[in-house]
């Protein structure tokens, strides 16, 4: 199950999917937070009312809850500051995100 | 990795670089026999806190899914700006993905959009596959529109 809440409305939205298993997160690859771009103009970014995003008080799904333990960045060379662990934040500057790269089918 | 994508992503608790490489290759070939995982209707209304879920740990159903100490919940809190304007040609995605021990993945996040004149794509999803999957391509029908735009998730992801 998996929740998001709307801070503009204090509504929860969920899913629920009843065929997950499991008693625990596995630290792996595939738990991570992420974003990704789909876009291929040059001014995607433009109507955003801030120029980042950010995250911030990530708990790692250990037990008991403990704080982000580890960061790795891929496509390092673009600008993430900050950093997760310890429950820091990290933020994505919008214009450096690179735009999605168009290719044949 | 598919065409027309790029992303940024945090990994995990001792994720190492080689293992995020083989990962992704792992995950080309999943989606190649696979294809684009469809979803189920997103629900709204219902607090966490309220619901009754059955999962094979303990359910503390005190509140504040920031604060509840599930053995194995992952959250974190996204800050995503308002959309203002018609510029984007696509779509982009804030989420977070998490991995169970019996091999189920689930993502959860909020997608960000131009759709029907000028209108807000928003979206909670969920996917589950009993195999390495980190990330995938969504499909523009699990768009939503809405009037009001969310700035701020708070994602909680269990298995239940």
């Amino acid at each position: 199950m998996m929740w998001c809440l709307d801070i503009t409305t204090s509504a929860w939205a969920y899913h629920l999917e009843t065929y997950a298993t499991g008693t625990s997160l596995s630290y792996n690859p595939n738990t991570s937070v992420f974003f990704e771009n789909h876009n291929v103009n040059s001014n995607w970014y433009a109507g955003f009312q801030s120029s980042t995003v950010q995250a911030n008080d990530a708990y790692d799904g250990g037990y008991p809850d403990g704080p982000w333990a580890n960061n790795y960045f891929c496509l390092p060379n673009y600008s993430m500051t900050g950093s997760l662990t310890n429950f820091g934040t990290t933020i994505w500057t919008l214009s450096e995100i690179p735009t999605a790269i168009m290719q044949g089918p | 990795m598919p065409k027309n994508v790029s992303f940024e992503v945090y990994g995990g608790p001792g994720v190492t670089a080689q293992e995020i490489i083989s990962l992704a290759a792992s995950n080309n070939t999943f989606q190649k026999q696979h294809g684009v995982i469809k979803l189920g209707p997103i629900q709204t209304g219902i607090s966490p806190d309220t619901i009754t879920i059955i999962p094979s740990f303990q359910v503390d159903e005190n509140g504040d899914p920031n604060n509840e100490p599930y053995l194995d919940m992952q959250s974190c809190n996204i800050i995503a700006p308002t959309i203002i304007g018609n510029y984007e040609d696509n779509y982009t995605y804030f989420g977070d993905n998490v991995f169970t021990n019996t091999n189920y993945f689930l993502q959860s996040g909020e997608i960000y959009a131009n759709v029907q004149a000028g209108l807000y794509g928003q979206i909670l999803e969920q996917d589950v596959e009993p195999r390495p999957f980190i990330y995938r391509i969504m499909e523009e029908t699990h768009m939503t529109t809405q009037s009001h735009i969310m700035e701020r998730v708070t994602m909680v992801t269990k298995n239940g």
